[in-house]
């Protein structure tokens, strides 16, 4: 079987670890418990028949990546930014964090993930279109479920087709 | 990366409860030796330990990248779960010579009571951040 590292990261209380939960153990949990260091496990998913083995590192929230530490992206295949849809002080920086990002990680796959999708209406979905500094691959929501799988599945055709 | 699949049952950690473990694997990830201070390793002598850790499954590929002399690699406050009991470990993996082949060795420091000071301290004030956002 492939594995693959995949990284989630972003702003603290962005809900990184609902996605990880979510994703890993099928749970939500309403109450914001931060992070420490980091998380780590995996999950096996079938992309288009092929069975990939996603080996997700939950980090723990900086308001810059330059915070975290590099040796958290050794050996990195897939990175997944996630910002609060509700919360515009998680998606300031986005710009200069993928920058950073992508250098850290060249060849690596980089996914920008709106995260508390069910936190927004569609009206005020349009206004924060042009807040965000730069388009988002796709809106989640940790609590709904909404998007979570999807996302997980779509990144991992990437990282196999690489 | 690849990972093997084991058919036998995948045995499991055990909590010791220690502050500092020094642990000694071999290309193939099986332990070599061990003192066994925070958990007990016996049962990965016959197996590769990765099938049950995915942080060192994770940074396998780059553990074998070390050279002999090269500056450890350290993570800080991996969470591990042992026994049920939630543990932050810092782990230090460097490059070895031992019985003249090269191996792995990985120096871990069990710091959950002083992370859980850390923890408290960051949530009251991310909870603070985050009532006022």
């Amino acid at each position: 079987m492939i594995s693959k590292k995949v990284i989630l990261t972003g702003s603290f209380g962005v809900g990184k670890s609902s996605l990880f939960n979510r994703f890993i153990y099928s749970q939500f949990n309403d109450k914001y418990l931060t992070t420490i260091g980091v998380k780590v496990n995996k999950k096996s998913v079938d992309v288009n028949g092929q069975e990939l083995s996603i080996l997700l590192w939950d980090i723990a929230g900086e308001v810059t990546q330059d915070k975290v530490p590099v040796s958290y992206f050794l050996g990195a295949s897939g990175i997944i930014y996630v910002f609060d849809l509700s919360r515009p002080s998680t998606y300031i920086n986005i710009a200069s964090d993928l920058q950073y990002l992508q250098r850290l990680l060249p060849n690596g796959t980089i996914r920008l993930v709106g995260n508390k999708r069910d936190l927004v209406t569609d009206e005020q979905l349009e206004k924060i279109k042009t807040e965000v500094p730069m388009m988002w691959n796709i809106l989640t929501s940790a609590k709904t479920g909404e998007n979570v799988e999807e996302m997980f599945l779509d990144l991992g055709a990437a990282l196999l087709s690489i | 990366m690849t990972q093997n699949n084991h058919a036998q049952p995948m045995p499991t950690f055990e909590y010791n409860s220690n502050s500092n473990q020094q642990l000694l694997l071999s290309t193939n990830a099986h332990v070599l030796e061990s003192d066994d201070t925070i958990f007990v390793t016996k049962p990965f002598r016959d197996h590769s330990i990765l099938s049950n850790n995915p942080f060192l499954e994770s940074i396998w590929d780059e553990l074998q990248k070390l050279e002999l002399g090269d500056n450890d690699l350290t993570f800080t406050s991996v969470e591990t779960v042992i026994s049920a009991q939630k543990l932050s470990l810092y782990y230090s993996f460097s490059k070895v010579i031992f019985n003249n082949e090269i191996a792995i060795l990985c120096s871990i420091i069990d710091s959950t009571n002083a992370y859980q000071v850390n923890y408290q301290i960051q949530q009251l004030q991310y909870n603070k951040i985050l009532k006022y956002n």
